[in-house]
């Protein structure tokens, strides 16, 4: 199997671009989008041919056909067909804009390529939102935000209350790949995790891939979240929004000509603006805002190249008069299309992420100044071959340096001494090579199956330590490395397989492994979310972590399509997974491995979803049973607990309903078994504090978290399909009935006969907000 | 700091919605009783306490259950019962510098008729004196409070495990032990701020003094001119160090933002039981507190 793996690898770098080269049709390039974005998986047909292809993730497409005279039939769902009839002499491009069959029904339409697309791709737990879809979600304090979208799906739970923090099939939230074109986000949340950095304006496709991840992809146990960037339409476009809490504004257009088209969108909070008003004088000193930008310029240079620049940078701070903190996220992806021919394309990207933190605090007494990031370069190098059907074989190279400053801390006393706090920066080299291979091998079945390689490396100047069997540096165990010297190394060899086997165009069933082996870890010491952890790379006494997921499935399609039903079983066997032992020092700690234990881990549940994609009411029902266990060594006696995010039962109901054309209505309610946590059970006196007595990790719960979210959208003004400004006005309730659902539990002692009693924080009542959004845009025509 | 960022967060959550906090009931399972032996000697001269108890149900209002038949001993010389589970050592007894002091206690806590017996052991540690302590404001270039409370040493080598006590006397004759709950006791091992033998000029950064500062159960203690405040250094073992260091993250069930999960802290007695057998050294420095 090996071996023609590899031959098939020398077959397409050695003789496609010759293959290319060799056939000389007249190419016809371009894109099919409707009035507000592109869209993924039209079929652009030619029937005289009888060849077609269904549009990339941008809507772009490409066909080659004899010269001559031909129509061309597109189609995508939830739109009217269109035909073209086209006489081709040259290279050609050609831009479709479909119109909308109803501009509500295509707000919920997922992104699929065909109708019964979840019966067919050999994928499984692959979820797909729309940036229409996410926006019928009823937003907290009018921000759309696409990581609490992400939490309503089956297998998704919520790492805190009101945060966009998420756990999937029970991993921790830094086993999520979160990708924004690419680039690794490493805190994907503003203003303490309330909200994401994703401005939803600006994306374009949200794929969550739950553990079957590509054989692109790796460097994660749990999930993908791959998020794209929308490009700029051809035409001049803007759109604004204004919330309670925030504003925001997309300006998009052509530069020079249409071959060039630009995104500019930004987003800032002003509550900071108004807290000089406070009555308490120790919220008027306060500054709390975040503000971020995301940029996009894409160039068609001819019909086989493309470049495109992506760029995001998002900026939180928070002070006060004494002290401050603030961090940013910076992410960008240089990236070049090319294609070789009609099926055999390539992107490379340059590309890199960094995200800081820094807190700062002055006073005469003592000034100090605490600074850590990580930053990310790397290089992608992709190559897909589509060789009939949905057939297709990827290849590639990715490359990524990271550098970890886990923090420098400065500071002057008040004698005027300084002082230093230094903590070893790391740098590592992560370069792995890849293949994936989709085949329909006969009318029932299509396989994939591919191959992860990595290797990891950690380079010098640093300093690194072997930790003993007690958890302990001695000293001749501590390695300092020079510089540029690769003093460390681990690989991973990941397999990816799965297959599909359709019974109809309505049932299907499927099977998947994989494996995953993770090479950055995340030191937190938060169980409510927070944004000073810690990155950590695998090193010698830390090592990659590993996950084997086996999942099995049967979907069922039923109504023409209308209704998707699906139910997935997994079970995750994890290795080398991190925790803490008691009492750890994270925070300037310089020798945090001492505070790490790594152990086993067993994941596994039932998905059930039940899916309604068209008519005036829509939206899934899902259910999910599952458990996540571990067991390490010098944590609860060494006997297994559970997981931070085991939380056996998961309820989410999504609906929207389209009331008029100018009126729609969502409602989602959301039901989880309360977290696992570790609570006293006994007591002794000391002095006069109370010291808790605990019995085993994690062993109870927090209530049982529930809520429900309405929200109702009014198109204004009078409503026609295609006129070019639209408002609209939304009026959302977080938490309709008020439940007070815990985020953190502490314990007092009663004053008045001394009883000791629990106490919970909880952060939302019903929250109504409104938020007003408009949007300019110039209808195109061929 | 922590306090004032949990205060950030609150004004964030105020902000988005209604954050608010209120009692709620759990139910626990009550664990079965374990003994515990708490206590500690120090280099001052004076009547030194150990504790013999059991543990008791932590929601709720039961009480701790105490030992006084048991035998107890430190280095051999007996403790005699003071009732209620509290041992003494004779009024002339101070822990000397660099001594081991280990403790027995024997105790049938689990009724069979055979004594258990429990034992521990700490190293009183070199003795830091203490040569001054002055109020630094904390607004720049300003005499007048808020001040903090600056220590001024000489540092030895070996571990650096300190802590700083606080005591108030007003001029009004009231005397406080400010820092008796232990979250208000400020530790510290200077360990990153300070080079072995190097002369230590460091504010106590629990104490900030205000011309109004809370106190326990929230009651505000007025300050004026006039009014002695006595810092107390002290160098402590390092088991002892390690138990205050988690005791002051255990109580009040952890913060969720800096707390790893819950955990029992450690406890240095042998034999099965809880709680702490410590050791520390006391050299106090004493401050008025200026006009302004």
């Amino acid at each position: 199997m090996l071996l023609k793996n590899v031959s098939y690898i020398i077959f397409f770098f050695l003789f496609l671009p010759f293959n290319a080269i060799a056939q000389r049709n007249v190419n016809i390039t371009g894109t099919v989008s409707n009035e507000e974005e592109p869209l993924a998986g039209a079929t652009v047909f030619v029937q005289k041919a009888a060849t077609g292809v269904q549009t990339g993730i941008n809507g772009q497409y490409k066909l080659s056909l004899p010269a001559g005279v031909h129509t061309i039939r597109v189609t995508y769902i939830g739109h009217k067909e269109r035909l073209q009839t086209v006489d081709l002499r040259r290279d050609t491009v050609i831009h479709f804009q479909l119109e909308e069959e109803s501009r509500h029904l295509d707000e919920v339409i997922i992104t699929s390529k065909q109708p019964n697309i979840n019966i067919v791709r050999p994928e499984m737990g692959l979820e797909k939102l729309s940036s229409a879809q996410i926006r019928q979600i009823p937003p907290l304090m009018g921000e759309v935000d696409i990581l609490k979208a992400i939490q309503l799906l089956p297998g998704v739970q919520a790492t805190s209350e009101g945060t966009s923090g998420f756990s999937v099939r029970g991993g921790s939230p830094d086993q999520n790949l979160i990708l924004f074109e690419d680039a690794t986000i490493y805190n994907a949340s503003h203003l303490m995790g309330f909200f994401s950095v994703f401005n939803n304006d600006a994306v374009g496709d949200i794929s969550l891939y739950k553990g079957d991840i590509p054989a692109s992809h790796g460097g994660r146990l749990s999930s993908l979240l791959d998020v794209t960037a929308r490009e700029g339409a051809p035409d001049w476009g803007v759109s604004a929004g204004i919330g309670i809490i925030a504003s925001r504004l997309l300006v998009e257009g052509p530069v020079l000509s249409d071959k060039i088209t630009f995104l500019l969108a930004g987003r800032r909070t002003y509550a900071d603006l108004f807290l000089p008003l406070a009555a308490n004088e120790n919220i008027r000193g306060v500054d709390i805002h975040f503000s971020d930008v995301n940029a996009k310029i894409q160039a068609r240079i001819d019909a086989a190249n493309f470049i495109s620049l992506t760029g995001y940078y998002g900026r939180d701070v928070f002070k006060n008069n004494d002290i401050g903190m603030n961090f940013s996220n910076v992410a960008y992806t240089l990236r070049w299309k090319h294609l070789f021919s009609d099926n055999f394309f390539s992107h490379v990207e340059i590309l890199g992420s960094s995200y800081d933190y820094r807190m700062e605090a002055t006073t005469s007494a003592l000034t100090g100044l605490w600074d850590a990031h990580i930053i990310d370069n790397g290089l992608h190098a992709d190559f897909i071959y589509s060789y009939g059907g949905d057939n297709n074989f990827r290849f590639g190279y990715h490359s990524v340096f990271h550098r970890f400053a886990p923090g420098d801390g400065r500071g002057i006393l008040p004698d005027g001494n300084e002082y230093f706090i230094h903590i070893a920066k790391k740098q590592a080299w992560e370069n792995s090579l890849y293949f994936a291979d989709q085949r329909r091998v006969s009318e029932h079945l299509t396989l994939k199956y591919g191959l992860r390689v990595t290797r990891f490396d950690n380079i010098g100047p640093t300093t690194d330590y072997r930790i003993n069997d007690r958890y302990a540096v001695t000293a001749g165990d501590t390695v300092q490395v020079a510089a540029g010297r690769f003093y460390n190394h681990y690989y991973g060899i990941e397999p990816r397989v799965g297959a599909v086997w359709t019974f109809n165009d309505r049932w299907s069933v499927k099977a998947s492994y994989s494996r995953t082996e993770q090479y950055v870890h995340l030191l937190t010491m938060s169980t409510a979310g927070s944004p000073l952890d810690i990155w950590v790379p695998s090193n010698l006494s830390i090592k990659p972590e590993t996950a084997q997921q086996t999942a099995a499935g049967v979907f069922a399609n039923f109504f023409d399509n209308m209704l998707e039903t699906s139910l997935e079983v997994y079970y995750k066997k994890l290795n080398h997974v991190i925790d803490f032992k008691d009492h750890p020092q994270v925070l300037m700690n310089d020798v945090v491995e001492t505070e790490i234990r790594t152990g086993s881990g067993e994941n596994y549940g039932i998905e059930l979803m039940v899916r309604k994609n068209k008519g005036k009411i829509r939206g899934w029902v899902s259910y999910t049973w599952s458990r996540a266990l571990r067991t390490i060594d010098g944590i609860n006696d060494g006997r297994p607990y559970s997981a931070p995010y085991d939380k056996p039962h998961n309820i989410n109901i999504v609906l929207s309903y389209d009331i008029s054309k100018r009126l729609s209505a969502s409602l989602n309610w959301i039901y989880a078994t309360g977290q696992p946590v570790t609570f006293p059970e006994a007591y002794y006196e000391f002095g006069a504090n109370r010291v808790p007595v605990y019995t085993q990790r994690n062993t109870y719960r927090f209530p049982d978290y529930h809520r429900m979210d309405a929200s109702l959208t009014i198109q204004l003004g009078k409503w026609r399909p295609h006129k070019k400004w639209t408002q609209e006005l939304n009026i959302s309730l977080y938490n309709l009935y008020g439940k007070k659902n815990p985020w953190i539990i502490s314990f007092r002692t009663d004053d008045t006969d001394g009883s000791q009693y629990a106490r919970m924080t909880y952060l939302f009542g019903i929250v109504p907000s409104v938020s007003y959004n408009i949007k300019f845009g110039v209808k195109s025509e061929e | 700091m922590k306090i004032r960022f949990i205060t950030g967060l609150t004004v964030i959550c105020g902000l988005l919605g209604n954050a608010c906090t209120e009692r709620m009931d759990i139910t626990s399972d009550y664990i079965t009783p374990r003994l515990v032996i708490t206590g500690y000697i120090t280099t001052d001269t004076t009547v030194h306490k150990i504790y013999v108890r059991r543990t008791a149900a932590y929601f709720g209002k039961e009480r701790q259950l105490t030992y006084s038949n048991a035998r107890v001993k430190i280095n051999g010389v007996p403790l005699w019962p003071a009732g209620d589970g509290e041992y003494h050592t004779d009024s002339s007894f101070y822990g000397v510098c660099g001594e081991t002091y280990t403790l027995d206690v024997w105790l049938d806590f689990d009724e069979d008729g055979t004594e258990e017996h429990y034992t521990a052991a700490a190293i009183m540690p070199e003795m830091h004196t203490l040569d001054s302590v002055t109020l630094a404001s904390i607004n720049r270039g300003s005499i007048k409070p808020p001040w903090m409370l600056m220590m001024h040493f000489q540092d030895l080598p070996g571990p650096n495990n300190f802590g700083v006590h606080l005591y108030i006397h007003l001029a009004s004759g009231r005397k406080l032990w400010y820092s008796e709950q232990l979250q208000q006791y400020f530790i510290n091992n200077f360990g990153d701020y300070a080079a072995e033998g190097e002369y230590i000029n460091f504010p106590a950064l629990s104490y900030i003094i205000t011309e109004s500062i809370r106190w326990y159960n929230n009651e505000r203690i007025a300050l004026y001119p006039g009014d002695t405040l006595i810092a107390e250094l002290n160098m402590l073992a390092s088991d002892y160090f390690e138990f205050i260091r988690t005791a002051q993250l255990e109580i009040n069930g952890g913060n969720p933002l800096f707390a790893g999960p819950p955990a029992n802290m450690p406890s240095n007695i042998q034999g099965g039981a809880l709680g702490v057998f410590g050791a520390y050294t006391v050299s106090r420095q004493r401050v008025i507190i200026p006009q302004w």
